[in-house]
């Protein structure tokens, strides 16, 4: 198994590796970083490079929380928007969209209200006992439609469509170097404190009562873990709206190819999932240039029948 | 009489709509258009030999069709770049993000924004005066002014008509208060039914459009044969204006987009309005 681990991740690497070369080299205009004239100096280092850069932490952001959320939740279906992140964040944009308000604004009340929303449902779903992966779910789910509802009635009240259009489709074109910065920092917070709380995840899994016998303080890891995962999805809604499919396979796939072991999902997934969304991205602005494809149908499209032929595969044997 | 106006505004400094100072050095010659109402603004005033890409959605005049495209709702940043422009036209009402984001790539952005038909003849003057165009500009917004100040002048001293527009009939999308189609219909001389509903493009109710029954219909469309197939319904049959025949016709293009062919659209409804 662990040298199978080791072949796993060199793989990952390698990937990673091609699909940020490729990236960067292909696109909708033909520029060589070699090329010093101002035009490609600026589409190649202040357009393109930001955006492969931002489409590779936002897939690890996602995979990795939606790894962490399968893994707190105990729910095989859990994404990085399960717990209302999407609604929040999108309901955020699109009201202060239709207030006119500049770009970093909206995305700045896009991170607040994801992150309001995740802690609404996490309020509702306290008990004395501590909080039940199950309620937490359910409340999600809830009060995703019931923010959705609401996201509805600002669009049409407003008529922003087209502009909130980035937002419910999921774009990297607003990508640009303060936004590479302040998403590098997120998913550096993120996802140490996921890989850290990794191992406890795994004996979490074993139930709260064997948990605690073994010294593990199961709310502390659960209130941790969910904050990690939430501040990774909450960015990526703020900053290129929401893109479906990539949280919830990825972390899948992992598992298909070296089991469930948190320690070792976890920053797979990260890996898997950036080379995941650069690719996709990269499809997304070629496939049909100059005009572009909104990157959560390319991700679904590639993802989804690549994920089932695994599934097929692996019940086959 | 100067024989070169043109090479004599340059430099040019102008605010352009969104509140930005713009300098164009010389007269613009590498255009690039991002909306089809400013496509043909700028061929109106001459410029299509200077215009090097436009929006998937410009077609009109027919030559623009086949100038080599920079994406729609999503603008393709990186071709933008690669022709280096020296104009990129925007409308601020509806590129209000792309503007920002074109902008932050230091991108030469002038937004115009004309959101009712008194404003058109200003940001045709606008233009005009960044691509050294002003004398055709002048004209053209004279002729706008004209074309506006005759059609309102048919408006008749009684008391004025109700007029539903029909951007989509099921269900009925209509165009709201402050739109630049109801300029154009309060203009003709008539009520915009739409107006009373809030929101810019609402979707109504078909007992609001029955209770109201509106005197005329205005139906925005291409097809003569898919809006008679519309109005042949029983529920559209239940509208006086329609079995009184008072249902007209207008090419969504002209009456949606703001340009100088909107004045055609006001004499249409106007003339049909008054007669």
């Amino acid at each position: 198994m662990r040298t199978k681990i080791i072949h796993v991740y060199f793989l990952l690497l390698l990937l990673l590796a091609a699909s940020l070369a490729a990236g960067s080299l292909f696109g909708s205009v033909a520029v060589s970083p070699f090329d010093d004239s101002r035009i490609s100096e600026m589409i190649f280092w202040g357009i393109r490079i930001p955006r492969v850069l931002l489409a590779a932490i936002v897939g690890a952001m996602l995979s990795v929380s939606g790894a962490v959320l399968q893994g707190v939740l105990k729910n095989p279906l859990s994404d990085p928007y399960i717990l209302g992140i999407s609604a929040g964040g999108a309901l955020g944009a699109a009201g202060s969209i239709a207030a006119g308000l500049p770009l970093f604004v909206v995305c700045a009340v896009s991170f607040i209200s994801a992150l309001a929303a995740v802690g609404m449902v996490y309020s509702f779903s306290r008990t004395s006992s501590g909080v039940r992966p199950e309620v937490l779910v359910l409340a999600g789910v809830a009060l995703s439609s019931l923010l959705g509802a609401a996201l509805v009635a600002v669009i049409l009240a407003s008529d922003s469509l087209q502009s909130v259009y980035f937002w419910l489709f999921g774009s990297f074109s607003f990508a640009s170097p303060v936004f590479v910065k302040i998403a590098a920092a997120a998913a550096a917070a993120g996802i140490s404190v996921s890989i850290f709380f990794s191992r406890q995840l795994n004996i979490l899994l074993l139930g709260d009562e064997e948990a605690a016998s073994l010294g593990v303080n199961t709310s502390a890891v659960r209130i941790a873990m969910l904050s990690a995962a939430s501040l990774l999805s909450a960015v990526s809604v703020a900053m290129c709206g929401i893109i479906g499919f990539v949280g919830l396979i990825i972390p899948h796939i992992i598992r298909l190819a070296i089991g469930g072991n948190n320690v070792f999902l976890i920053p797979a997934s990260g890996l898997l999932g950036a080379s995941f969304l650069v690719t996709a991205d990269l499809l997304s602005r070629t496939l049909i240039s100059p005009a572009e494809l909104p990157v959560g149908v390319v991700t679904a499209f590639i993802g989804a029948p690549f994920f089932i032929y695994l599934l097929r595969r692996r019940t086959d044997v | 009489m100067i024989l070169f106006p043109s090479a004599f505004a340059f430099p040019v400094t102008v605010k352009d709509e969104s509140g930005v100072r713009f300098t164009a050095l010389s007269a613009p010659r590498r255009i690039i258009s991002t909306m089809p109402s400013n496509t043909e603004i700028l061929y109106d005033l001459g410029l299509g030999s200077r215009i090097v890409a436009v929006s998937s959605k410009c077609d009109h005049p027919p030559a623009a069709g086949s100038l080599p495209k920079v994406g729609d709702l999503t603008l393709n940043a990186e071709k933008i770049a690669s022709l280096n422009p020296d104009l990129i036209v925007m409308l601020y009402d509806t590129q209000k993000y792309q503007i920002e984001r074109l902008r932050a790539l230091s991108l030469p952005v002038f937004v115009i924004n004309p959101r009712n038909l008194d404003q058109l003849s200003e940001s045709v003057l606008l233009l005009g005066r960044v691509t050294g165009t002003s004398a055709s500009a002048r004209s053209l917004s004279s002729r706008i002014k004209r074309g506006v100040a005759k059609a309102s002048s048919a408006k008749k001293a009684r008391l004025s008509p109700k007029a539903l527009v029909v951007l989509w009939p099921s269900p009925v999308i209509t165009a709201g208060k402050n739109t630049f189609i109801d300029d154009i219909v309060s203009r003709a001389g008539a009520v915009n039914l739409g107006s009373k509903v809030p929101g810019a493009y609402p979707t109504v109710d078909f007992e609001f459009v029955v209770k109201e029954d509106p005197d005329f219909i205005i139906f925005a469309g291409k097809s003569y044969k898919k809006m008679q197939q519309t109005l042949a319904d029983e529920k559209w049959q239940a509208l006086r204006a329609v079995r009184e025949k008072k249902v007209i016709l207008i090419d969504s293009d002209i009456l949606t987009r703001p340009t100088p062919r909107a004045v055609k659209a006001l004499e249409l409804i106007s003339g049909f309005v008054n007669e």
